[in-house]
């Protein structure tokens, strides 16, 4: 595969990104954390910091599969047409490795470490290199001898930066507490050369703590492999916290926006998708808004884009509603444009109302 | 039969006068159904009338009708239908921004207070903000609560709606929050009946939309069905089979693929969901998710 050497452009959003010379595929558990230091400082290419590309791939028609190694195999194809789309981060399905997989196996066979790349890992590691992206790389993990459900995400170095614990496994994953363990309520947000990301898996979907967690920490996209797709229980969560979703789940991948709706969905011929999105953009109330949207974009043009959503306020006369406002410009900050116009984020705008009322009431 | 009525197009207006009269005149429109609610629009006398009014002087008391009560009192007591009638009420030299529950006698049967209000209404309205534990009322068909406009970006009152066991919420709002309905629909798994500024809607517990008002005709009307259920799709798909076979045409089953549920709802009166759920060992939604907590919080470390 042809390496991609895009022509420098620096400035306050774009930085260089090392990715390593071209490491053939295939080769299983061979590279381990001393590979993370090993990069080729030669390989350089953009990354836009803030204005970043997403690919996430689904399961569809990918199972019934008999061997783990094929599963593996027809996965890491599927990455290889999805890595067309140059993304900075690739999501992939829950236990990619073993769902709906005939050949069955124990926990202790399969489970990998989460700081040494095992057998998969390496195989999905060694992708991240060489497509110099993340990947949300969904296994069974060990650690302290015990089993999780997990999300390892790896850097574009094919460095393990960290694992998510799915927080709300099934009963039947839990096993009496021989199988999975269940992972902290307060899940960590991982720093990346973009922005801080979080993961939730499957059942977590129905309960709404860690993703308040997780945006309480910061998170800005939210990466959720999975085997049932979620349907508006995740526009739910976006909307809510206001942060992105990316879902790779056994019947659809699914790109949804900060104000829950929908950017772009896997289709049955792909089995992928992807997407641009804008890291630099805020979900704001147009109610009792003091700033003006003609003004905004008569001072910035073409630097910023504005959308207007009905279907969360609306509201006749008040003009309530709100809007996502974003910026196109790298040397526009959006929280600059906020601070200029006065407009609290929709999750500020209910905090300070919150505590009017509770003073009143 | 629950009805809702849209205040677009009938605003603005130049009197409470002229407002009272179109609202009469729109839920008229649903009296052919024979509804047994007819929820009207958030403080319906006064929204977007050019005519100035003081909140002082429209409060309407919260047990013995006033003016604009007694008006719309009659029409409940005529159409033997109970109405949620949204306005600012008085109580104990407090003033709310308020929805009054009209029974089928024209009656009073209790008053919700707006939980949270918008700052504005607080500093220039004059209005205190009600209790975060909203009353929930006993009707003939079932159990009813109330959410008003901005209550809609909180959850805490429509969780505790939820916990004293509303099956419909009623929405009086100025704004539509179409979207956050359909949350709030599928969270609670309630029915929602709004009747806004922008348009009337029935929700479904799963927050599909069963009816929506438009350009032909500003108001809906739709027949609810309280015996309905939203469960888990695992493990109880494996027993759906054996449900309908029993149940045939008694029943009707739908699975939503995406979001892992399945609906049951009873269509016949001797069928009730609760005794199906309690046959076959399933959960309530909330209850399956309850016993797997439970299990993680168990061993969790």
């Amino acid at each position: 595969m042809e390496k991609r050497m895009k022509k420098k452009e620096i400035s306050r959003r774009t930085f260089l990104g090392k990715s390593a010379a071209g490491i053939g595929m295939g080769i299983a558990g061979s590279l381990g954390t001393q590979s993370c230091a090993s990069s080729n400082p030669n390989l350089e290419r953009e990354i836009r910091r803030r204005n970043l590309k997403i690919a996430s791939i689904d399961l569809q028609h990918l199972y019934p599969e008999k061997s783990i190694e094929s599963r593996v195999n027809n996965m890491l194809e599927r990455m290889e047409k999805a890595a067309g789309s140059e993304p900075d981060i690739m999501c992939l399905t829950e236990t990619f490795d073993t769902s709906y997989v005939d050949e069955q196996k124990s926990y202790a066979e399969i489970a990998e470490d989460e700081h040494s790349p095992g057998p998969v890992t390496s195989r999905v590691a060694d992708f991240a290199r060489e497509y110099n992206c993340y990947v949300i790389c969904p296994i069974i993990t060990k650690n302290d001898g015990r089993f999780y459900n997990s999300a390892l995400l790896i850097d574009r170095q094919g460095c393990i930066e960290g694992a998510y614990h799915k927080v709300h496994p099934v009963d039947t994953e839990i096993k009496n507490g021989k199988g999975i363990i269940p992972g902290p309520l307060r899940p960590p947000v991982f720093e990346t050369d973009f922005g801080k990301t979080g993961m939730q898996i499957c059942f977590d979907a129905n309960w709404f703590d860690s993703w308040a967690h997780l945006k309480d920490d910061g998170a800005e996209i939210i990466f959720f492999p999975s085997q049932f797709p979620g349907g508006r229980i995740l526009n739910f969560h976006a909307w809510k916290n206001n942060y992105y979703v990316v879902s790779s789940t056994g019947e659809d991948a699914r790109i949804i926006d900060i104000s829950g709706i929908d950017i772009d969905s896997s289709s049955f011929q792909l089995g992928y998708t992807w997407a641009n999105i804008n890291l630099e953009k805020a979900y704001v109330p147009t109610f009792p808004g003091k700033y003006s949207i003609p003004d905004i974009l008569t001072k910035y043009k073409e630097r910023v884009k504005i959308k207007v959503f009905r279907d969360t306020g609306g509201g006749a006369g008040t003009g309530a509603g709100h809007i996502t406002i974003e910026s196109l410009d790298p040397e526009l900050f959006v929280k600059d444009i906020l601070k200029e116009y006065e407009m609290p984020t929709y999750r500020e705008d209910i905090k300070e109302s919150e505590l009017i009322q509770a003073k009143y009431r | 039969m629950a009805a809702s009525i849209d205040l677009r197009g009938i605003w603005p207006v130049d009197t409470i006068e002229e407002r009272i009269s179109d609202i009469l005149n729109r839920m008229k429109n649903t009296y052919v159904f024979k509804p047994d609610l007819i929820c009207l629009p958030e403080t319906f006398q006064t929204s977007w009338v050019r005519e100035e009014s003081r909140t002082e002087d429209i409060a309407e008391d919260e047990t013995i009708p006033g003016p604009v009560t007694s008006v719309i009192a009659e029409e409940a007591r005529k159409q033997k239908c109970y109405i949620v009638c949204p306005l600012v009420t008085k109580n104990n030299g407090n003033y709310y921004n308020s929805a009054i529950l009209l029974n089928r006698k024209g009656e009073i049967d209790g008053v919700y207070h707006k939980a949270h209000l918008v700052p504005s209404e607080i500093e220039n309205g004059k209005l205190k903000p009600g209790t975060l534990e909203p009353p929930v009322f006993e009707t003939d068909f079932g159990k009813l609560g109330m959410q008003i406009c901005y209550d809609a970006n909180w959850f805490d009152c429509w969780e505790h709606l939820k916990k004293k066991g509303a099956e419909i919420i009623c929405f009086p709002s100025q704004a539509p929050f179409i979207n956050v309905l359909k949350y709030h629909a599928w969270i609670n798994q309630a029915y929602i009946v709004s009747s806004t500024g922008e348009g009337a809607r029935i929700i479904d517990i799963t927050g599909d939309e069963l009816a929506v008002s438009g350009q032909f005709e500003r108001w809906v009307c739709k027949m609810i069905n309280l015996e309905k259920a939203l469960i888990h799709v695992w493990p109880y798909i494996r027993k759906v089979k054996d449900i309908r076979e029993k149940y045939r045409d008694k029943i009707n089953i739908e699975i939503y693929n995406p979001e892992n549920w399945i609906t049951i709802e009873s269509r016949h009166p001797d069928v009730k969901v609760h005794d199906i759920l309690n046959e076959y060992e399933i959960h309530t939604f909330d209850g399956h998710l309850k016993k797997n907590e439970e299990v993680q919080n168990e061993y969790r470390l």
